[in-house]
């Protein structure tokens, strides 16, 4: 089954942060639970199309931080993710959203009152 | 772990034209698109790949020479024109496969020829251009090996047979991670979907090969908030068009740490796609040969 993700070229980051990013998200909301198969590096390049090298390093990465395990001649699965830290992990991606929001506002040279202000209407808005 | 090397391939085909040398190795559990404008020697090169014939130079499949049982044993190749099997009907073929090639694996070969919905009884050569190479693609396919030469493989597919041999190649490719595909192709598509690595051709050699990601990293275009004087020369600048200033740049890195030491302030930028930055490529070769 293909994962719900998507690379976005334009973006600063390398590739295969991008994908270990929103397999992460997808770990830490429960949409991917514990013991979920993920597709092989292969079936990901080739959905992305990226290269298994790229693949490879963003599974390899997640591995490390313990998010997957993969089992040789079985595949890859999604581990178990503490209640601790989901929340952190939560929060965090909330962060890196606002961050991205407020590396614009800079861009566009808006002080940090003026910043503040827009976040309130937009907070008000989406009540 | 390298499923194939190639050393000081040479081959001279008459007065105008010569491959090589070429030295290549190609790495287990990937898929490399050799690209190249017409008459760059793709195809006399994966015929000296294929062991077709004898010329200088040595190529290797797992460490066995591919001109041995063994290492002929280990690779499937589809070449863009085959006159041999064209006399015969593709039941005839499947039966001598089954009798006499130990990599045979018919359960495959009817899996094939079932999605491909090829006719067993049918001389090839009745067939269409495509259903041909569909022919061929199954009997290649359904041997059980490690090494997959596919000259244009995609060449003359209807669509769909286009996506299920991309799925073929691609649950091929997952069930032996340790095998490998070389194909040669036209189409800047079917290198995004399935290369890991790319290899120029021109003029009967070839390229170091280059990673695929790394390829996309490097070609940008970017947007600059207002002109800056000597943008043309900056490192790694292809195009600069307008005002304020759009940039085309195949060395992005080198292009935005120029820019950041002079302060400029970048708008936007956007990754070029194959479609664009492989044309490039190819036209860069011609400019370095002259």
């Amino acid at each position: 089954m293909p994962l719900p993700i998507e690379v976005n070229e334009d973006r600063q980051e390398p590739i295969y942060y991008q994908i270990e990013e929103q397999v992460k998200a997808l770990i830490v909301s429960g949409y991917l639970p514990a013991d979920t198969a993920l597709p092989s590096i292969r079936a990901l390049a080739s959905e992305l199309g990226c290269s298994v090298i790229t693949t490879r390093r963003a599974y390899q990465n997640l591995e490390q931080q313990a998010y997957i395990k993969t089992y040789r001649g079985k595949g890859t699965f999604v581990q178990e993710v503490g209640k601790k830290k989901r929340s952190m992990l939560k929060e965090q991606a909330v962060q890196d959203v606002l961050r991205q929001a407020v590396k614009t506002a800079r861009q566009h040279e808006y002080t940090d009152t003026e910043i503040q202000r827009l976040l309130t209407i937009v907070l008000k808005e989406e009540r | 772990m390298h499923t194939l090397t190639c050393k000081n391939i040479v081959r001279k085909m008459g007065d105008d034209f010569s491959l090589g040398p070429i030295n290549l190795e190609i790495h287990a559990g990937t898929i490399t698109a050799v690209i190249g404008n017409n008459g760059a020697g793709k195809t006399t090169f994966f015929q000296a790949m294929s062991g077709d014939y004898p010329g200088e130079g040595e190529t290797k499949v797992h460490g066995h020479n591919v001109h041995s049982i063994a290492g002929k044993a280990a690779l499937s190749y589809v070449p863009q024109t085959f006159p041999e099997v064209l006399p015969f009907r593709l039941q005839k073929l499947r039966d001598l496969h089954a009798n006499h090639d130990d990599t045979w694996r018919d359960d495959r070969f009817q899996a094939y020829a079932r999605q491909f919905d090829l006719p067993l009884r049918k001389r090839i050569s009745k067939l269409s251009v495509g259903m041909q190479r569909k022919a061929v693609l199954a009997l290649q396919l359904s041997r059980d090996t490690s090494l997959l030469l596919l000259d244009e493989p995609f060449a003359g597919l209807d669509m769909e047979g286009q996506t299920q041999l991309e799925k073929i190649l691609i649950s091929k490719m997952e069930d032996d991670p340790d095998g490998s595909i070389v194909f040669a192709t036209h189409i800047a598509d079917e290198v995004q979907r399935l290369a890991d690595y790319i290899v120029i051709m021109k003029n009967g050699k070839t390229q170091e090969p280059m990673e695929k990601d790394i390829l996309a990293q490097q070609f940008k275009r970017i947007w600059l908030a207002k002109s800056v004087t000597g943008v043309e020369e900056a490192p790694g600048i292809r195009e600069v068009e307008g005002v304020p200033p759009q940039i085309l740049t195949s060395d992005a890195e080198a292009t935005e740490k120029w820019l950041a030491e002079r302060d400029v302030q970048i708008m936007k930028r956007e990754r070029l796609s194959l479609h664009e930055s492989l044309p490039l490529l190819l036209r860069d070769e011609e400019t370095n040969e002259v």
